[in-house]
């Protein structure tokens, strides 16, 4: 595994267009749907970017495949973190609820907006941002909370704290959505 | 659903919400985008790896990126087999699609210029923490470029904590003891600099699970106009309600007895 994961660096550094692919389609549904559960309106143009801002410092990457992929998501926990703040500075942004089910979706938001109703994400509507953040990185992306830790630049123990919180409030809200 | 014990870990603990919430969210994402996308990441990639061998051949520079050793070449000769192992049927007609609709694939060291968008370092440097010490316990904070975070928090005996606001540029730590609340705020200020505030309190009608005494069950009446979703049960401390299982269906909810229901936040006493 590890060699191989070696092999597809070194001909995604050469830029060999198969290993992208590779790349890409293991880790664009992920990040994609990181952004999505995090309110990100265009996720895949987010995914996009961060794509394209991996193989700009792939150069300097070392690390193995568990290294990449938390490399690669605190590239996309720091954009969407942009994209919030850029979100911010307009006025009055509605809450996530009502950009998902707005009434003029692209085809993505329509996607989203279906889910919505089965109250699978709403769930998280109780959790803060960082909450949010450590649960969907850990379901989502199916990062450990070592992996989870480096993303969002904390301890470990610190994620464990954390994600121990949000399960916590979670609970209550799927059992809900269980019975 | 099958519930687990409380482990801490969604995945474990709620596997089924966890699989719907992936599949949910992951589902959908345009074939012809993930083509695009790594059609480009092969061209940035290529133009940053020939950025970094012209300046190596100017410069008459040691230790570029691009020095390729018999291991490596070797690596990506196997790499060329196993990608083109592991690509499916459905991907490989992605990239024909692609080639298709773009007018072909990226030609690696024939690329224009592309100006490197600003990437976070694989390993950050980071500012020595700063540390607040209170009756309760310590909160360690850091400050890495504009970014506000917590390093660490410890509670002294007695004490939990919790973390109430974290954003980039403001932190609240919220210390809870039997009697008595701690809470931390720190901003980032103006000059880039981490500025702290202690406050504390007596705690009165905490919410969630803490600081309930002398608890008491309740039967909610329930006016024709709410719609309650299962049995309420209530502890009351004092003049101050907590919340423990109250569910209302309905947005604002009014109830007999001067207690209200504000959506799914909790109970308080009129």
């Amino acid at each position: 595994m590890a060699q191989e994961f070696e092999a597809l660096i070194v001909g995604a550094r050469d830029g060999d267009e198969r290993a992208w692919l590779v790349l890409v389609s293991e880790l664009a549904p992920q990040i994609t749907g990181y952004a999505r559960s995090k309110g990100v309106a265009d996720a895949e143009d987010l995914m996009q970017d961060v794509m394209v801002a991996v193989a700009s410092g792939l150069g300097r990457f070392e690390g193995g495949w568990s290294d990449f992929r938390s490399w690669v998501f605190s590239i996309a926990y720091r954009r969407i973190a942009d994209a919030h703040r850029a979100a911010y500075r307009r006025p009055a942004e509605a809450p996530l609820d009502a950009r998902l089910s707005s009434t003029a979706p692209g085809p993505e938001s329509l996607v989203i907006t279906r889910t919505m109703a089965d109250a699978t994400l709403s769930a998280l509507e109780v959790l803060n941002d960082t909450e949010r953040d450590v649960i969907v990185l850990r379901v989502i992306a199916e990062l450990d909370t070592d992996e989870v830790a480096a993303v969002i630049g904390k301890k470990p123990g610190t994620v464990r704290v954390i994600q121990s919180r949000a399960m916590k409030k979670l609970r209550k809200e799927l059992r809900q959505w269980a019975a | 659903m099958r519930l687990k014990s409380n482990s801490d870990d969604p995945l474990e603990e709620f596997p089924e919400w966890s699989t719907e919430l992936r599949n949910a969210m992951t589902a959908d994402v345009d074939p012809l985008v993930v083509a695009e996308t790594a059609q480009l990441g092969a061209e940035t990639a290529a133009a940053a790896s020939l950025t970094v061998a012209a300046g190596t051949a100017a410069g008459g520079l040691t230790g570029g990126t691009t020095t390729m050793t018999t291991a490596t070449m070797s690596a990506a000769s196997a790499a060329k087999g196993t990608i083109a192992s592991t690509l499916s049927g459905k991907l490989a007609a992605v990239i024909l699609a692609s080639a298709a609709v773009t007018g072909g694939l990226a030609v690696t060291g024939n690329l224009p210029g592309i100006s490197e968008p600003e990437v976070p370092a694989a390993t950050v440097t980071k500012t020595v923490p700063t540390i607040v010490d209170t009756v309760s316990g310590t909160v360690s904070l850091e400050l890495a470029g504009e970014t506000l975070s917590v390093v660490d928090i410890e509670p002294l005996a007695g004490w939990s904590a919790t973390v109430v606001t974290d954003t980039a540029s403001e932190l609240t730590v919220l210390f809870e003891g039997t009697e008595e609340l701690v809470t931390v705020d720190a901003i980032v200020d103006e000059a880039g600099e981490i500025v702290t505030t202690v406050t504390s309190s007596t705690a009165v009608g905490v919410g969630g699970d803490a600081g309930v005494s002398g608890a008491s069950e309740l039967e909610v009446g329930v006016g024709t106009d709410t719609d309650l979703g299962g049995n309420a049960t209530i502890g009351v401390s004092g003049d101050a309600a907590v919340d423990q299982g109250v569910q209302s269906e309905a947005g604002d909810v009014a109830l007999e007895g001067g207690i209200a229901v504000d959506g799914s936040a909790g109970l308080v006493i009129n």
